[in-house]
């Protein structure tokens, strides 16, 4: 798929004709791959296309967003004259002539996933599935499943901005259901990569295989975790979840912009303790979050949000920009040409510091060790977030103890910034999907281990 | 759509030729939708967004397997380009895949209730939607002098059809519409503490759409939360909402797919016609009824929708299946297949519900010297729910009642449990239903106690 210059300026100018102040055009063609195994034997093995195009509008601030399905000349004029006629504005402009953009490849990619080789991934999902079967009996059923994006784009607005890029996700990841004296347990282990299948084939399948096994026996004999308010740690990795919701999407002017987030006016204030330096990186190489180019035409950069505690800045996009009057930040993203962008986050991490893990554990009486993580959520207005723990250790009198399981971590975002009072230097990244305005995005997440002095644990109360 | 895919009969017609010299059939399911959604922020047109879209799947069922592909370019050379597809996919699939020898395509079916495709779309200008859509927002600010600003308010017009094709001759379709409205305002207090609350209708027709109602309640439930406080940890009893029961409905509703049971993955596989619930509690799955949003005449396979009472007095009746595991696990046909974006086949309800009981909610509040009255889930589900063992932690709000006397809002506080518990602790059930949610829904339900996390 590739449309011409000729036709995505004829776009841009039916797309201009009644007086808008901004155009743009998305268009996008996907291949995607599921394949899975279910009871050591293959289960699916699906492919699918996404195809068509999105035209965006704007007046002022008003936005106006089409989406069609048909490629040809005449549907893309069509949509975009739909769509300039929703509005009619006086002085029409005339779009800049478009020029092609070229962009260093960061991310290598191998063979595309409808070339590669069919037989060789389901003998990886074997493998996993073999391989946390072999672990212990009471390993009652596994799921492996591998999923492929293929994305092509392009990217072209009334500026003159005319943008490509292609961009291949893979991701594996495996259910392990485990029973054991007569109690049930499953874990959930994902790994993913912005590259080929090739680069899964790089997975440590007998660490991924066996921990999930690992987790899913476990937590079969692990009592609840408490209910109350107490200093937790929240461990490297996927921990990184609780800035992304507790924070993250408060930054992105999709929010800060309304007035409605708790992190407006507070640029260049302190918001957290000394030892948080926090980071929205898109250009980290084949990591899942990365991108060449946001899905606005702009090369990725690495945002500083926050420097030693102090807010330094928000997440913006074009839109955000216009309404804020803050620089973009090249953070615009969506899920695929059925939205329009908004400011999102790519890879997002709460910067090494360097304190030692186990003096964090060495001072705290009672309080939770949260080793995995599940998902989480926040409404930015109010800032209250939350993010499920799925497995913590019992930290007692300064040291590691029982593993217990199922609870809920709650907070508000602001009030949980200024209560990390310390960040270990063990760094870990961990993936992600993020779900908002403009859709679902792959996300990377991560972090050293950090200690919240004070949290409410949503457990169990006996 | 049903005129326009004239060309796609033709499309099936060559697919039908070329599946004949494997002796394997051909399926061709096509969808295709509008959506129209105005959103207003402070009196100017946010977002005004028309997402037209159109999707083909091609299903190839040979020796026991199925294979598919699916494509959004419904030009005639995309779907036989999808075609072959699938068609190349098929031999991998039967070397690494056991037949299933229950696995196939249908015939044209009588006895379809196509009213129960409740399609009331009109004409309704540019100009009134957008009216309609700055309505919301206006009237929401001016409901309490409380109420700061409007996080997001808008109205959806959504169109949907679909089409199935096979060479056993089945062409059958249907067509829906809904209207929805939605407005989500922020209160706040003179200490600046702010809480916010949603509203949300869907209906078919235009007219029955209520703004004054619905911009109302949003405000009274927003500007009613504020100096909200938590709670000590402990053991309460719960009223659960009726605009919130059907958190508790999501939890169950992948139990009852025979798909799950078959896998061991369902919490009531072995618990056929066992007391799963205390005897109060029915649980019906409804294809016919108009505010249902997950309403159809005919389910994924082609097959006339039923509807089912799947728990009786709080006994588990029956399982919901599509035609292979009807005939796979030898127990009854439910039509309820469906099919997942990727192509996957699967079994899912249609509306679920607990019907109501006879309990008005203050006749509620006053079962207990002292309860916790929750209006709202807070956050995602999915991260709160293990749905491998039922166990949930959740963040909630709501209000502290004593004497039967709602005394003051709740928040930052998690009720944790598990739901094969819960639903044997319902002492009550409400006598209304809620509204929220246009394809789950039930009454107010007292549970006599749950754990509680609180500060």
């Amino acid at each position: 798929m590739h449309i011409s210059e000729n036709i995505l300026q004829k776009t841009l100018d039916a797309a201009l004709s009644t007086g808008a102040d901004f155009a743009e055009v998305f268009v996008e063609e996907t291949y995607s791959g599921l394949t899975s195994v279910k009871n050591s034997e293959l289960d699916q093995a699906l492919v699918g296309e996404l195809k068509g195009a999105g035209i965006r509008l704007l007046y002022g601030e008003e936005t106006i967003y089409v989406t069609t399905n048909d490629l040809t000349e005449t549907g893309l004029i069509a949509a975009a004259l739909d769509a300039a006629q929703s509005q009619i504005r006086q002085g029409i402009r005339q779009p800049v002539p478009l020029h092609l953009q070229k962009f260093d490849r960061i991310h290598p990619y191998g063979e595309s996933p409808w070339a590669s080789d069919k037989n060789k991934k389901l003998a990886l999902l074997k493998k996993i599935d073999h391989l946390a079967r072999a672990y212990n009996t009471a390993i009652t059923q596994t799921q492996p499943t591998l999923t492929e994006k293929y994305q092509r784009l392009q990217v072209a607005n009334s500026m003159g901005l005319h943008a490509q890029d292609e961009r291949a996700y893979t991701r594996l990841g495996i259910d392990v259901y485990a029973e054991l004296k007569g109690q049930k347990e499953t874990s959930h282990i994902r790994e993913g990569v912005l590259g080929t299948f090739e680069m899964a084939e790089q997975f440590d399948l007998k660490t991924m295989a066996q921990e999930g096994a690992r987790r899913a026996l476990a937590l079969t004999q692990a009592p609840y975790a408490p209910a109350g308010e107490m200093p937790v740690i929240v461990d490297n990795g996927f921990g990184g979840v609780i800035f992304h919701e507790a924070c993250g999407h408060g930054l992105e002017t999709t929010s800060v912009a309304k007035g409605t987030s708790v992190f407006c006016d507070k640029l260049n204030t302190k918001i957290a303790n000394a030892c948080v330096t926090a980071v929205d990186d898109g250009t980290l190489k084949s990591t899942w979050g990365s991108l060449t180019i946001d899905d606005e035409g702009l090369p990725t950069q690495k945002n500083i949000l926050i420097e030693n505690g102090i807010l330094k800045s928000y997440l913006v996009d074009y839109l955000g920009s216009l309404q804020t009057g803050y620089q973009r930040t090249h953070s615009g993203r969506r899920e695929s040409y059925k939205f329009a962008p908004t400011s999102r986050m790519t890879n997002t991490y709460i910067a090494p510091g360097n304190d030692s893990l186990d003096e964090m554990i060495r001072d705290i009486d009672f309080g939770l060790l949260a080793k995995n993580m599940g998902g989480g959520s926040v409404n930015p207005s109010t800032g209250d977030f939350n993010f499920q723990v799925q497995d913590a250790f019992i930290i007692r009198r300064g040291r590691i103890e029982e593993l217990v399981k199922g609870a809920c971590l709650i907070g508000r975002g602001i009030d949980t910034l200024g209560r990390i009072t310390k960040v270990s230097n063990d760094f870990k990244l961990s993936i992600g999907m993020c779900g908002s305005v403009s859709g679902q995005i792959p996300t990377t997440v991560g972090q050293a281990q950090i200690l919240v002095s004070k949290i409410l644990v949503g457990g169990r109360v006996n | 759509m049903k005129e326009q895919l004239n060309a796609h009969v033709k499309v099936q017609k060559e697919q039908n030729e070329q599946v004949s010299h494997y002796s394997a059939d051909v399926e061709l399911v096509l969808e295709s939708g509008a959506k129209a959604k105005i959103e207003y922020q402070k009196a100017t047109l946010k977002d005004f967004n028309i997402n037209n879209w159109a999707k083909a799947g091609v299903a190839i069922i040979n020796d026991g397997v199925r294979s598919y592909s699916s494509t959004e370019d419904l030009s005639s050379e995309s779907i036989l380009k999808t075609f072959a597809l699938a068609l190349s996919n098929l031999d991998f699939i039967k070397k690494n895949r056991q037949a299933s020898s229950y696995l196939q395509f249908y015939p044209q079916q009588n006895g379809i209730a196509q009213f129960a495709d409740f399609y009331f779309a009109e004409e309704i200008s540019l100009q009134d939607k957008k009216q309609l859509a700055f309505q919301i927002e206006d009237l929401a600010l001016k409901a309490d002098s409380r109420i700061q600003a409007v996080v997001y308010s808008g109205f959806i017009d959504n169109k949907y059809q679909m089409r199935i094709l096979n060479s056993l001759g089945m062409d059958q379709y249907y067509r829906q519409n809904a209207y929805g409205v939605y407005v989500a305002p922020l209160a706040k207090d003179n200490d600046g503490h702010s809480k916010m609350d949603m509203n949300m209708a869907s209906v078919r027709r235009f007219r029955d759409i209520d703004v004054a109602k619905l911009t109302s309640l949003a405000a009274a439930k927003a500007v009613g939360r504020l100096g909200a406080q938590s709670l000590p940890s402990g053991q309460y009893p719960i009223v659960i909402g009726k605009d919130v029961t059907p958190i508790f409905l999501q939890m169950i509703s992948h139990c009852f797919s025979a798909i799950q049971v078959d896998r061991n993955t369902s919490l009531f596989k072995d618990q056929l016609h066992q007391q799963i619930a205390v005897s109060q509690l029915n649980i019906v799955d409804d294809p016919f009824v108009e505010r249902g949003q997950n309403s159809r005449p005919f389910d994924a396979e082609g097959m006339p929708s039923q509807k089912h009472t799947l728990v009786a007095n709080g006994v588990l009746k029956k399982f919901i299946t599509n035609k292979e595991y009807a005939a796979k696990m030898g127990i009854e046909h439910t039509a309820h297949a469906s099919c997942r974006g990727n192509g996957e086949m699967d079994i899912e309800p249609t509306n679920l519900f607990i019907e109501k009981g006879s309990f008005a909610l203050p006749q509620l509040l006053q079962r207990h010297n002292q309860l916790i009255y929750i209006t709202k889930f807070v956050g995602s589900f999915h991260g709160g729910y293990k749905e491998s063992t039922g166990d949930f932690s959740l963040p909630c709000e709501g209000f502290w009642v004593e004497e039967g006397e709602i005394k003051r809002p709740v928040d930052q506080i998690v009720v944790s449990g598990n739901i094969l518990e819960v639903l044997k602790k319902i002492e009550a059930l409400g006598d209304c239903y809620g509204e929220l949610n246009p394809t789950l829904w039930g009454p107010d339900l007292m549970i006599s106690s749950l754990s509680v996390a609180g500060k």
